[in-house]
This record gives C-alpha cells, structure tokens and sequence, in this order.
C-alpha cells in the first residue's frame, strides 16, 4: 500500500511541478469542457514521534504516517456555464483514513454520489503481542437524485459498511464467592451491513408528499467466539445478523388563509426480524434435543425473532399574526414485541417450574410512547419575546413494566435592547412520575427474577439556561452562557438520588483590522451525582451500602487566530484546545481520574503565485491522563483488594498511554 | 388498538393533504399564469437592471454569483417563472428599488447584517424552492422557531469550495454548529468521543438542523433506530434483551463525548446501580458495623461489563445473565 502511494504521489508531483512556472491557472480545455481542481502533497514527520506503544490514542480514528504524503485532490471537469460537471475529490489515498468521492450532475436534473471512505477505530497498541488491536470500518456509497420537473423528486440511497478487525474483551475465569479473576481475550469482528434507501417526493407550493423505503441488512461473519479456552462452557454468542425494513410516507399541507397554518404528518412502519443460529455455552450450534416437555416438537437451530415499529406525528404550526407563532404535535412511537410464544424463547426461559414468565415479559414487553406539546412564541415589540411551551410525553410498558409520564413546562424570554445586545433566558420544570413498575420483594434473593428496580425514579428537574450576546464593536462579538440543571430523584429507594451541575462559558471574536482575526473561548461545566449503592447481602433493602459521590467537572480552552502576513502572499492560520477533566470519586481506594489533551494546528501559507502555493503546518498534541486506568482496569484485585496481575489486554477502550506529538507537514498546493 | 389509532389519525391526514392537493380552492399567494407575467412585468426589474447598477456597487457578488449553483440554474437553465427571475427570486420585486436609484428597499427580501426583513420571511424565500426532502419540517422546528435565518449557516453568492459541500458559510459542519453549540462541540474533546475532531463524521451525521419529528432534530425515528444506522450489531431482537437497549440507547450512553469509556454517561458501576441490586457485594473489604466501606478499585470503571460482557443482549441459549 506504502509503494502504491509513492507510485501515486511521484506521479502527480512529476504531472503537476513543470506547471509552477505559469503565472495564472492552468485550466485545460477539452472540448466544451474545462478541466480545473486543486492538489496538496507533501510530507510529514515528526520532531516528537511519541512511541508505538503510546500511539493507541493518537491515532485512535486516523493514522499519522511519515513520509511522502498526498493529503488531498480534487478535479473538476464542468461545461462552459458549470452546469453539467464531474468532481472527484480524494485525501490521504492509501492511508487507512483514506476518502475517495465521485460526483457528477447537472444542475436542478440530477445528482450522483459515489463515495468509499475509511475509519480505522484503534483500541490498544500495548499488548506485547498484538501490534494493534483495531477494527477497521470501509464504507461505500451511491446515492443519486433525480429532479425530471421542479415538482417531482426521486432518490436512491445505497450504502455497504464494512468492519473487521479484533475488539478487546474479558471473561470472568473464578468470581463469587471466591476473589474475581479475569481472562482477556480478542473478540473477533466481521460485519457487514447493506442499506438501500429509495424513495420519491411531489412538491407543491402548497403542500409536499413523500413516500420512502428503507431496508438494512446486517450480516455478522462469526456467531460465537471462545471468549475461555480454559473453560468447556467458555463461549460467547455475538451480534446475530439480522434485518429491518421501514416504510416512510410523510405530507405537508400550507393553509395561507387559515392563520398561516401549515400541516405536517409522517407515518413510518417498520420490521425487524432476526433468524441467526442458536447457541450454548459449549460452542455446539446444533439446539439441544432434550426440550422440555412443554414445548417439544418445536423447531430447532434458529431464533425466528421479529418486532415490529409504528411511529406517528401530527404537527402544526400557524403564523395568525406577525408577532405569534403557534405550534402544537403529537407523536407516538409503538414498539412491539411479536416473540412471547416463540419456542426458543420458552426453552430459553425454561426453569424447573416451567416458563418462567414474568421473567421473560421482563424482556420482551411492547411499549408505548406518546408526546403532546403546545408552544406559543410571541413578539411583544421590537424588543422583547417571549415563549410559551408545554410538553407532556408517556411510555406505557405491557405486562405491568411500568409506566412513566412527564410534564414540561418551559418559559423562555428574548430581550434585544439595543442593536449591539441580544438576551436569551430559559427556564423548564420537568416532573417525571412513574407507575405500575414492579415492587421488589423483601426480602430479596438472589433467586429473584426481581433483579432490578426497572425504574430509576421520580425524577423532578430544574433547567436554567441564559445566554447573552454582544457586539458593543462592529469588529468585536462577545457571548456568554450559563446552564443549570438539577435533577431530584423523589422515592428512590437506591440507586441515583440526586444529580446537580451547572457550566458556564464566554468567548469573544475580535477583527482589529482587515487580515486579522482572533477568537477565544472557554466554558467550564461541572455535575455532581449522589447515588446510594445497595446490595442483597443483608436481605433486606436499605442503606447497607456506601453513599457513591461523584464529581464530574470539564474545562475547555479554545482559539484561533487567522493573520494575512502579507496581503495575498504570507498568511498565518493557527487553531488550538485545551481540555481537561477530572472524575472525583470521593473514595480514597478510586484515584481522581484525571484527563488533558492539548491540541494545536499551526499553518504558515505562501501564495507563491495564483496557482501555487506552500503551506507548513506544525501540529502539536499531548495527552494526559492519571494512571486511573491502569490502576483499576489492568488489576485482577484478590479478595483482600491486593492486585494479583497484569492482563495483557484490556476491557473497553481506556488503555492508551500519554503522548506528546510534534508533527512538521510540508505542503505545496497546487490550483490548476 | 393503538396501532389502529396511530394509522388512523396519520391516515386521515394524508388524505386531507390528498383532497387538498385536488382542490381548487383559492390560495392567497397563488395566481394565474398570465396574472403572474403581468406582475412580473409591473413589478420586478430584471437581471440587466441588478447588473447595471451591482457590477459598480458591490464588486464581486455579480463576478460569482453567476458560477453559484443557483446562478447557473437561474441565469441559464432556469426551469420555470420564478427561477426566470434572477435575483429577484430571492430578493423580491426590485422596480422600485432600480427607479429609487437603490434609495429604496421597498417590497424587497434582504439578507444582510441589520436586514429589516423579518427572519420567518427571509426563509420564506428559500423554502419556495428548498421545502422538502430535509427540509420538510423546517416550520416549528428548534431552529425555525430561534429565528435562525437559512443566511447564518449557508451562503449563496459563493462558489462552494471543495469541501464545503452544501455551501457553508464555514469550512466545516462542525464549525457552522459551533458557533451556537459550543457546549455540545466542547463534549467532543472528551476521552471518549465519536471521530468529529478527527474529520470523519459531522453533526449533521446525527442531526437534521432543518427539522425532524424526532427530538433534539435526531435523524431518525427515534434516538436508537439513529444509532442503529452504523451499529446494527445491536439491533436484535435477540433471545435475552436488555430493556434499556431496546428503549433508548441514551439511557446508559451521551453521544457527544464522555470522560468515560464507550461514550457512558457514568462509570459502569454507577451507572448499573442506577437500576440494579447488586448480588455481590461493593467491596470484599470485610464489613465494619455492617456497611461497606468502599467499592473494589476495579469495579469503578468497568466493573459489571467485565463478567457482563453482552450486555447489549444475548443470542446464546445461555445468555440470560449476558455472560455470553
């Protein structure tokens, strides 16, 4: 791959530098068509290369090579009023965040799309043995419009997405009673996924209809891993393939002469099935023979699942008079589940006295979610706003799981002074209440069914957002913004009791004269969380456990300067952010977990002529975060929370070194 | 039953919309063809005119207006009367204003800083064209509702450059959100985070800033058929499902960034226990006056996800605790 983007990058360099000389662009003509574009290539390297081993989060989603580097072309061949045309556009080709892009169109007729990206989400490059531990993402997509008359448009969306690579997994080897031990293991990826979108609208002045389908096909190459190869029942199950299919029909309708009333509806239903293999913790694909009694003779080897969505909305808005706006919906979204009778289902939830039902309307219960809202927007001057809204919004969960229902009211005022001052406040309460849910029985055992609440609590919130905009220069824009929120959780007996924060931030943008401009920025937000933990050890609900506190707070630092060193020749574009956090867990066994990157872009540009161009960008990163992770994910802790080991690999993602980066890129810019 | 009432009610709608569409009932913007020349010829100036006096006023916006995507369609291929109009598609009958010398604005839709043109009417303009596809529930969204004009994010007498694909008036989608959404930008800074900063995704990746029927202008009918987008593998149904997955997937994860891993909104440990009673016990630390004293360091993070490792849901015949 390295050869072939040496290959591609002499050739464009030996194609394109015998044109620096000219003075204007070099537009080819063919025929009725001009061909033009724009090409950046140069190299890259590094005065600070942090090590392979602290590159994981570097190059989490982008790799950073040395070398010769192409970063991007773009052509564009287009009739003589730009009316038909063909683009093409690619950066970073053979690098694995590369982007490839076709287009061609003809202005109000039609529209082609042709595009094959790639992302590669990189989670570990500790491991001694695994060099990098990635999945690598390829997407292709077509999509194509076409507009016969202003009235009429019809649409094509394909899209094939693609992700293979090795995830970082654990399987627990000894737990409970006994000191937890962990085995780490690769877990492999293979998917694939097919989407094709098609649909047509017919437009009016008054009023629009469309009508669509959507249909995804998700195909997993591997069912089952051995997550344990210590263990006879050590395998795991993985994403079954599966399908989804929705139709779409949506409708405006303009009602001029009824208070500027305009009408909205969308309509969508949809199927999702899945029909993968079945498995047992030994690895055998084949479903056992020895079905209960109750439910024998029943099909074997696949699933057969399904479910089915609705989802409907009615909206309205209406304009009576200048100063008002009134609006008003109802949405409802239905989800059903067609598997209570499904024979793997009953075999699956098969205990020693039969279908353990309550069980497994646990897990395969519908529900039910409907919203309403009202908001009315007045204008009382040319000064001053104010909005009015409300919102009342239920989920109805079949078999007893609960329901919850919501009320929202919210105020927000606009107040414009003057020319130079712009005033937003906002306030919503919001009271959550839930019913039916399923009461946990005291005392509780690990028997139980019964092994969560199912519902977090009341919950009451107070939302205060305000923000303020001035612009006392015409060269000088000033904002700031504050939000608070707090959330009580009313009658919860465990679990999250309180969760409080608040952020603030200001930022300023300052053009002192024409080829200079400069922002900057911060923000600072913090959130609180009260939890009170719970086990069953004493049988019996309360406070046997420990009050968790935890303090969240976020600090970001931004700016940007962009200066015309010389008017049309020299110009300096610099952008950096800073971020920092720190999760205080209020336990002195837990390290605050604290995390920074710095980030700046740095480029110097030279406009050697019309068409020529150099640009030098130095770019700097550092990451910075306690050794928290480490501490708590690489640790198997004996039951006397003495570490027993290292794993070699890790859970989730959260095993990258700190790094610091300088990055030189050489680049000569060529417009053609 | 509830099916019945949601198709039902949609049902009615879109046939209302069917009648009205059939109907010939008067409208008050709508006028007959030959009405409409006769206005034309009243009220609008034409392109010579704008050229005669622009090309000297305002250097440049005639120099690329023309080589805009509207310019191309409307100066030379233009599909029917109002795209024949040049600028006055957009900006309104100009008459006046041409034989006021540009004294007047009279009648005239104008898009610049300090515009008198109210918000709703400049959009108005664009959405003669522009409402459908994405831009369907424009009308009461979050946006339309702040005043937002279409001219904030977008431009219109600019050449799009090479990557600006839906001419932006910044670089990137990211920086158009940005000057609003600092907040939701800023969280993309975090530990964990979708590849935004990175250049491979986009707000709009996620949002619709022209309207949806969803919250929070989510693409999507809902919040996890959004998610299901790009990870499927969660779709299912599978044989043991984990509730909260297939509710909403904003239950457990904050898409914009997160100090944690795997975009959760908390450590796992708080985060399970927001619904869960837990049979083992939070420290194998020996009880003092019967309480615990601490959790275990290594269950802070990931802790339940460790053994718990399916928790998205399970097609093993033995995965009802999602071990495998």
């Amino acid at each position: 791959m390295k050869i072939q983007k040496v290959i591609l990058v002499v050739f464009l360099a030996v194609m394109f530098l015998p044109l620096t000389s000219v003075g204007g662009f070099a537009q080819v003509t063919l025929g009725d068509y001009t061909l033009g574009g724009e090409v950046d290539l140069g190299g890259r390297f590094f005065i600070d290369a942090p090590s392979h081993a602290s590159r994981g989060y570097f190059e989490e989603y982008i790799p950073y090579p040395t070398g010769i580097l192409l970063d991007q072309l773009y052509m564009q061949l287009k009739n003589k009023d730009g009316s038909e045309y063909y683009k093409f556009f690619m950066s970073r080709p053979g690098e694995r965040d590369e982007d490839f892009l076709l287009q061609a169109g003809k202005i109000g007729l039609y529209k082609l799309e042709i595009e094959y990206d790639q992302l590669q989400h990189l989670y570990s490059t500790v491991n001694p043995t695994v060099d990098q531990i990635m999945i690598l993402e390829q997407r292709l997509r077509f999509s194509g419009t076409y507009t016969p008359t202003p009235d009429i448009d019809i649409y094509a969306d394909y899209q094939l997405l693609k992700r293979n690579g090795e995830f970082p997994s654990t399987t627990i080897v000894q737990g409970p009673p006994n000191a937890y031990a962990y085995t780490s293991n690769l877990q492999p990826t293979a998917f694939t996924q097919n989407d094709l979108g098609l649909g047509a609208e017919y437009v009016q002045k008054m009023y629009q209809f469309h009508l669509g389908y959507y249909l995804s096909l998700f195909d997993d190459e591997f069912k089952e891993f051995l997550a344990n190869p210590a263990s006879a029942t050590g395998w795991q199950s993985l994403a079954p393939s599966n399908m989804a299919q929705y139709i779409n029909a949506a409708g405006a309708v303009n009602l001029p002469s009824c208070a500027n009333t305009r009408l909205t509806a969308n309509f969508s239903y949809g199927w999702l099935s899945q029909n993968d293999p079945v498995f047992q913790s030994n690895g055998s694909t084949l479903y056992p023979l020895n079905f209960p009694p109750a439910i024998a003779n029943t099909p074997m080897g696949t699933s057969n699942l399904s479910a089915s969505t609705f989802a409907g909305d009615l909206l309205g808005v209406s304009r009576p008079t200048d100063q008002l706006t009134v609006r008003y919906s109802y949405r409802a979204y239905d989800f059903q589940n067609d598997n209570l009778n499904n024979p793997v289902l009953l075999n699956a939830f098969f205990g020693s006295s039969g279908v353990n039902v309550p069980l497994l309307q646990m897990e395969q219960y519908s529900y039910l979610r409907q919203a309403v809202s009202f908001g009315a927007d007045y204008r009382i001057n040319p000064y001053a706003a104010v909005d009015l809204g409300y919102t009342y919004d239920s989920v109805d969960r079949d078999f007893n799981e609960g329901s919850t229902s919501t009320n929202t009211p919210k105020v927000q005022f606009r107040v414009y002074p003057c020319d130079w001052l712009n005033l937003i406040a906002s306030y919503a309460y919001s009271n959550r209440n839930g019913s039916n849910f399923l009461e946990m029985p005291s005392p509780i055992s690990a028997s139980s069914v019964l092994t969560y609440k199912s519902y977090s609590g009341d919950d009451v919130r107070n939302l205060v957002n305000f923000v303020a905009e001035l612009l006392p220069l015409n060269n000088v824009t000033f904002s700031t913004n504050f939000t608070l929120y707090t959330d009580s959780f009313d009658n919860s007996g465990y679990g999250l009791l309180s969760d409080n924060g608040w952020s603030a931030g200001a930022d300023v943008s300052w053009t002192p004269c024409k080829g200079i401009a400069i922002s900057l920025g911060y923000d600072h937000e913090q959130s609180n969380t009260k939890e009170l933990a719970d086990n069953v050890d004493s049988a019996v609900l309360g406070d046997s456990g420990p009050v968790l506190l935890t303090a969240d707070s976020y600090d970001t630092f931004t700016a940007r300067a962009d200066i015309v060193l010389v008017p049309e020749k020299l110009s300096l574009t610099t952008s950096g952010n800073f971020s920092w956090s720190t999760s205080d867990f209020h336990n002195p066994l837990i390290p605050n977990l604290n995390e920074s990157i710095f980030h700046v872009d740095t480029w110097l540009k030279y406009n050697y002529s019309k068409c020529v161009a150099f640009k030098v960008g130095y770019i700097f990163e550092q990451f910075n975060m306690t050794n928290s992770y480490q501490t708590l994910y690489l640790q198997g802790i004996s039951d006397t929370g003495v570490p027993v080991g290292n794993q070699t690999l890790n859970t989730l993602q959260g095993f990258y070194n700190n790094y610091t980066a300088h990055v030189i890129e050489a680049l000569m810019q060529y417009k053609f | 039953m509830r099916r019945i009432l949601i198709f039902g009610l949609t049902l009615v709608f879109l046939t209302l919309v069917f009648l009205f569409s059939n109907s010939k009932a008067p409208a008050t913007d709508v006028k007959a063809p030959a009405t409409e020349a006769k206005e034309v010829a009243k009220e609008y100036a034409g392109v010579e005119a704008c050229e005669a006096c622009h090309h000297m006023i305002k250097t440049g916006v005639l120099d690329r207006f023309p080589k805009t995507t509207m310019g191309i369609l409307f100066l030379n291929h233009p599909r029917d009367a109002a795209e024949k109009l040049g600028c006055e598609t957009c900006h309104g009958p100009a008459k006046e204003h041409a034989a006021s010398g540009g004294q007047t604005f009279a009648g005239m839709i104008r898009y610049t800083k300090g515009s008198q043109t109210p918000v709703p009417l400049r959009n108005d303009a664009c959405l003669k064209c522009h409402e459908k596809r994405e831009r369907l529930f424009w009308q009461g969204s979050a946006h339309d509702v702040k005043d937002v004009g279409c001219t904030e994010c977008h431009v219109v007498h600019t050449e799009p450059g090479i990557l600006s694909r839906h001419q932006l008036k910044r670089v990137t989608v990211s920086d158009t959100c940005n000057v609003c959404h600092k907040k939701q930008v800023s969280e993309e800074l975090r530990f964990s985070h979708h590849p935004l900063r990175e250049g491979k995704m986009e707000c709009t990746s996620c949002h619709n800033p022209h309207g949806t029927t969803s919250p929070k202008l989510v693409r999507g009918l809902s919040n996890k058929e959004l998610c299901f987008t790009c990870h499927a593998q969660y779709r299912g149904p599978r044989i043991f499902q984990h509730p909260p997955v297939m509710e909403d997937c904003f239950n457990c994860h904050q898409p914009h960034g997160s100090a944690y891993p795997s975009l959760l909104k908390a450590p796992p440990i708080r985060l399970c226990r927001e619904c869960h009673v837990t049979f083992h016990e939070l420290s194998l630390q020996p009880l003092v006056g019967g309480k615990r004293q601490a959790p275990r360091p290594n269950e802070a993070l990931s802790g339940c996800l460790n053994c718990h490792r399916q928790i998205h849901g399970s097609n093993s015949i033995n995965g009802n605790l999602f071990f495998r």
